[in-house]
């Protein structure tokens, strides 16, 4: 899981504060794991996600004095990286291509037991911005509000997405909404090709 | 059956690849080295306008960077109450009409997030684009008040935004 939990002492932060090269590795080593797996995860791309972690690194560095210290560090660090990543997305002239339509799409719901090699490929079939939105809110724990203000867009917006995310996700694991068999299925299908 | 969350979390970190924070000192010796670049290269041109007589013109001073971005947020402002003021006549959506204004909806969206991390001088093309943007959108919601006013013209399908 990803870890920006992490604590990170007084010493180091104010060191980093200060400009200290001690400091800021210790950050960096601390976070750097998180911050990439994030980044691959919303970016879908090794080269993406290693230009999205530096930048956002260099960004946090410089704003450091930014952080009054009212949330965890690795909670400002982790939203930094998600403007980052999203930025880049939009850099890359995708973006528009990867909104979906804001209807809403049935509820969150639940998935039958899935293989993470399953798992895995599903969510690299999925369009960069719901696959963001999916794993900010079930794995870095963001609200529709917060996902929302990261994107500049509206709570049912957010709520669209995930949405969006979850019945892909169910499509590709051919998992039907109420009655979901999903792994079996990608795996005959996979089977089927081998 | 469990929740998406519960699926979704104990999946494997990436690891990045190694030589990371050296690569981010190299990373910021470039960027500082751009910035003594541009530096010198703006002191270099400040000093062949001085040679040649000419001063600066008030919109390239730096202390004239944050009055610029101050008229395109008031324009901004200005475009955003015009739209406020459309968007109850703007009836007559067509699916190419709406489909423009998502896009530029879309648009506005990621401008505002960039805005929040911009540095001045990315700041005054970001409000630049927005104003622009605004223009477009306000631009799209006038053909669809225009074309609610016009039946003739109204397309068969329509479309809310």
């Amino acid at each position: 899981m990803p870890a920006f939990d992490a604590p990170l002492s007084a010493d180091d932060l104010n060191d980093a504060r200060a400009g200290g090269l001690r400091g800021q590795e210790v950050i960096y080593r601390t976070f750097e794991c998180a911050a990439y797996t994030l980044a691959r995860r919303m970016t879908g791309c090794e080269q993406a996600a290693w230009d999205v972690m530096q930048d956002a690194f260099l960004c946090a560095f410089r704003r450091l004095g930014q952080y009054r210290g009212e949330a965890p560090f690795g909670h400002w660090l982790r939203s930094i990286v998600a403007s980052e990543a999203l930025m880049h997305l939009r850099a890359g002239r995708r973006w528009l291509e990867l909104f979906v339509s804001s209807e809403e799409i049935g509820a969150e719901g639940l998935v039958e037991d899935v293989a993470d090699g399953d798992l895995e490929r599903a969510l690299a079939l999925l369009p960069a911005v719901p696959r963001s939105v999916l794993w900010l809110y079930h794995v870095e724990g963001y609200t529709h509000a917060e996902i929302a203000a990261l994107c500049g867009r509206t709570v049912s917006f957010s709520k669209s997405q995930l949405s969006r995310a979850h019945a892909k996700l169910r499509d590709v694991l051919r998992v039907p909404a109420a009655d979901a068999r999903p792994a079996n299925a990608l795996r005959r299908s996979h089977e089927a090709l081998v | 059956m469990k929740p998406w969350s519960e699926a979704l979390r104990p999946l494997p970190d990436f690891a990045p690849p190694p030589g990371g924070w050296l690569d981010l000192q190299r990373r910021r010796r470039r960027q500082a080295q751009r910035r003594v670049a541009l530096g010198g290269g703006l002191a270099l041109a400040a000093s062949l306008l001085l040679a040649l007589g000419l001063r600066p013109t008030p919109d390239v001073t730096p202390a004239a960077e944050p009055a610029e971005i101050a008229q395109l947020i008031q324009r901004s402002r200005e475009l955003e109450q015009t739209l406020a003021a459309l968007r109850p006549r703007a009836r007559g959506w067509n699916e190419t009409l709406a489909s423009t204004a998502a896009l530029l909806q879309d648009e506005l969206a990621v401008v505002d997030l960039q805005l929040n991390y911009a540095d001045a001088g990315g700041a005054t093309r970001l409000w630049q684009d927005r104003v622009a943007l605004m223009n477009q959108l306000v631009h799209t919601h006038q053909s669809a008040a225009a074309a609610a006013r016009n039946p003739s013209t109204e397309p068969a399908e329509e479309f809310a935004i």
